[in-house]
């Protein structure tokens, strides 16, 4: 202890110096902490996201695309694909759990997603209250949305078009809560889930006369984006849409109670790109009778017929895609390379993806990690300096150390002290600092996106950086403590003697 | 009774130039001695041959009847901070420790068991026991003086040695240093000796020893 106090009441005597000494230490500490949370936490959430998916089907184009869109719901997707050609696929032997999804749609940033129940047993998850989605417009929702939203079950919602809050909404309809499931600590948790139909529905309301019969909305004569022209071939190119434009719309909305399906999507879209190409779904096919496990009863009144409707249009229904988990590992040697082989369709392995994207992640990580070590190796330059710089103004006061009894060992451990007790402090503020900052960003995560990030748990990174701070620090505060060991006590006395 | 020092047939060397050689010194036990000597003439290197810091080339160096040159350098280091107190010039009070803290190191590097009752006596019988919480930095220089001989003599050792205590001294300071130094070593029954140029301090010790030829 009295070697610390010592170490102690010396830095005390410049405290501005040790101050910056401590605060470049915590910096550099803080910054590696913070870039091994963020990674570890990154790594672990896009696992647990993607766990028990082992393929996805989509529609062909950049297969992190399909991946990120799909499984994280973090992107547009890549397109529709073909129902049908889906199903030669999902029917396989080899596949033991096939979830299709529906995408386009959000509510306040949480996205919709039209599926059927296999999506709540590929995702281990289950209804906490109220029950399943059984007819068109039912919506589950997840834990994170019923908190964040306040949603209940019953409750009301318009879902918006696209991925990002603003967009129009579709007024036309109604999605009603009929249950809220378990937390399952995933992307599940941020998702209303609901039928493949009600996604059809809503967007192939321009075809179907939906504001003209529904009646438990107050809402249908809002804008509806236009859906001029659909056709079932252009579902996966890149509609433009002209949303701005009322009296257009309604021009468009009278088209579309003809239901005409040869329709041409050439029209003109004002949005963002981002929101073309989600546009790109389900505004061309509007089959309202999905072979699913539950009847397509809808509540409103449809003026076409659903038996007639799908018999021209079976074929040619669309969804986004499909996320396959394998009844045997031997599965993925061969049906990811049947699937991009012999079909249009594109195949996307979650591990595979999962893989790419990090190294990518890691890319800048590592960069980011540079720069923290940057701030350490200068922390511990400016601790050795500083150390290095006080031997010379103490020489005689270790000299007199050793005059009062102290061994040569005492003195370089009074000196290693001194490092010590600024590099721990650094480092103790830097990991405080690390995990506070994780904590403040978690706190954020979970009350505006529902994200939940374990702030306080210890990464096995962190242990190996302790101890590698720990080496540094030892290292930078050894080299002027043998120096001191070193001191010639005859000599630094006679300097001030006679 | 046992010397506090004995010199004898001492032979140290810096390289061919700076000899150090004396050939019988005794200070015996709780008496007092001056070694006088001009500016070089090797006296620093006479408190260190006896502090146990530099060992002979030849001869011995026995310090309450412990003949240094046998001793490791810890076990130096431990004999040292044990049975001899030092008071320099320059005095080294250590600045960032206060008065009291100071005493106490003395007493921890020494291994003695911390007694506070005889550092407040002693800094009493100093005349400094207000000071105890300052540091160095507060206090003036005969204060500063009066804690270093307190630091001294905080581990109550058998010898007190001061090295040029009084050489940037006025007159009446010089004085007054040397009489706080004999009755601070004669109230803790230490001997003492003081290493010094200062023709002044003639007469004032027990005895004189002339240091000199070895240069």
């Amino acid at each position: 202890m009295i070697w610390l106090r010592l170490a102690w009441a010396n830095l005390s005597l410049s405290p501005l110096a040790s101050l910056i000494n401590v605060a470049l230490m915590a910096l550099g500490t803080a910054s590696a902490v913070l870039l091994i949370l963020a990674g570890a936490q990154i790594t672990d959430t896009m696992s647990r996201d993607a766990r028990g998916i082992d393929l996805v089907l989509g529609a062909k184009g950049s297969p992190s695309q399909l991946i990120l869109s799909t499984v994280y719901h973090a992107d547009i997707p890549t397109g529709n694909i073909s129902l049908a050609e889906a199903r030669r696929w999902t029917e396989d032997e080899r596949i033991a759990i096939a979830a299709p999804l529906s995408l386009g749609d959000s509510f306040r940033g949480f996205r919709i997603v039209g599926t059927q129940p296999s999506f709540l047993e590929l995702y281990d998850a289950s209804v906490e209250s109220g029950r399943g989605w059984e007819q068109p417009m039912e919506a589950v929702i997840g834990a994170a949305v019923a908190a964040q939203s306040k949603l209940e079950i019953g409750d009301r919602f318009f879902g918006s078009h696209g991925f990002a809050e603003g967009s129009h909404t579709h007024e036309s309809e109604t999605y009603r809560v009929v249950g809220i499931l378990n937390p399952v600590g995933s992307v599940v948790d941020r998702l209303i889930l609901t039928s493949l139909e009600s996604v059809w529905d809503l967007h192939g309301e321009g075809d179907h006369n939906h504001s003209e019969d529904h009646d438990d909305q107050g809402a249908h004569e809002s804008t509806e984006h236009s859906h001029e022209d659909h056709g079932p071939d252009d579902s996966l190119a890149s509609p433009e849409h002209d949303h701005g434009d009322a009296d257009e719309h309604e021009a468009e909305h009278a088209d579309s109670l003809e239901h005409d399906h040869d329709h041409d999507h050439d029209h003109e879209h004002d949005q963002d790109d981002a929101h073309e190409a989600e546009h790109a779904h389900h505004e061309s096919e509007n089959d309202h009778e999905f072979e699913e496990d539950h009847d397509h009863d809808h509540d409103h009144d449809h003026d076409h017929d659903h038996e007639a409707h799908d018999e021209h249009s079976a074929d040619t229904r669309e969804i986004t895609a499909v996320l396959l988990r394998y009844r045997t590992p031997l599965a993925a040697i061969s049906l990811p390379r049947e699937v991009n082989a012999e079909s249009n369709l594109q195949s996307a392995a979650p591990p595979m993806e999962i893989a790419r994207i990090l190294r990518l992640v890691g890319l800048g990580l590592e960069g980011l990690r540079a720069f923290a070590w940057v701030l350490i190796v200068t922390a511990c330059l400016s601790i050795f300096a500083a150390l290095y710089g006080s031997l010379r103004s103490r020489r005689r006061d270790l000299a007199m150390l050793r005059c009062l009894g102290a061994t040569k060992l005492e003195v370089f451990l009074a000196m290693l002290s001194e490092g010590l007790l600024l590099s721990s402090a650094g480092v103790l503020a830097g990991f405080a600092l690390g995990h506070g900052a994780i904590v403040g960003v978690g706190m954020w995560l979970e009350q505006s996106r529902g994200v939940s990030v374990a702030a306080l748990s210890w990464a096995p990174a962190e242990t190996s950086l302790l101890i590698t701070l720990a080496a540094v620090s030892l290292l930078s505060a050894a080299l002027p403590a043998a120096q001191a060991y070193r001191t010639d006590v005859a000599r630094a006395l006679s300097a001030g003697g006679a | 009774m046992q010397s506090a020092i004995y010199v004898r047939d001492l032979v140290f060397s810096h390289g061919d130039a700076h000899t150090l050689s004396i050939e019988e010194f005794e200070l015996p036990g709780k008496q007092s001695r001056a070694v006088m000597g001009p500016s070089g003439c090797g006296k620093t290197t006479f408190v260190q041959l006896l502090a146990g810091l530099l060992k002979p080339h030849a001869g011995s160096v026995k310090v309450l009847g412990t003949d240094l040159s046998t001793l490791s350098g810890s076990e130096a280091d431990r004999f040292r901070g044990q049975h001899i107190g030092f008071v320099f010039q320059q005095l080294h009070l250590f600045p960032a420790l206060t008065v009291k803290e100071n005493l106490r190191l003395a007493q921890r590097l020494a291994r003695s068991p911390a007694d506070e009752e005889y550092l407040h006596r002693l800094l009493t019988h100093l005349g400094v026991e207000n000071l105890g919480q300052r540091r160095p930095d507060q206090l003036s220089f005969g204060q500063m003086q009066r804690v270093a001989v307190a630091r001294a003599l905080a581990h109550k050792p058998a010898l007190l040695i001061a090295d040029e205590p009084t050489s940037s001294l006025d007159n009446n300071n010089a004085a007054a240093t040397i009489d706080l130094l004999m009755k601070s070593a004669e109230e803790a029954e230490a001997a003492l000796l003081v290493v010094t140029h200062d023709e002044r301090l003639r007469g004032r010790l027990d005895g004189e020893y002339p240091l000199g030829g070895g240069e």
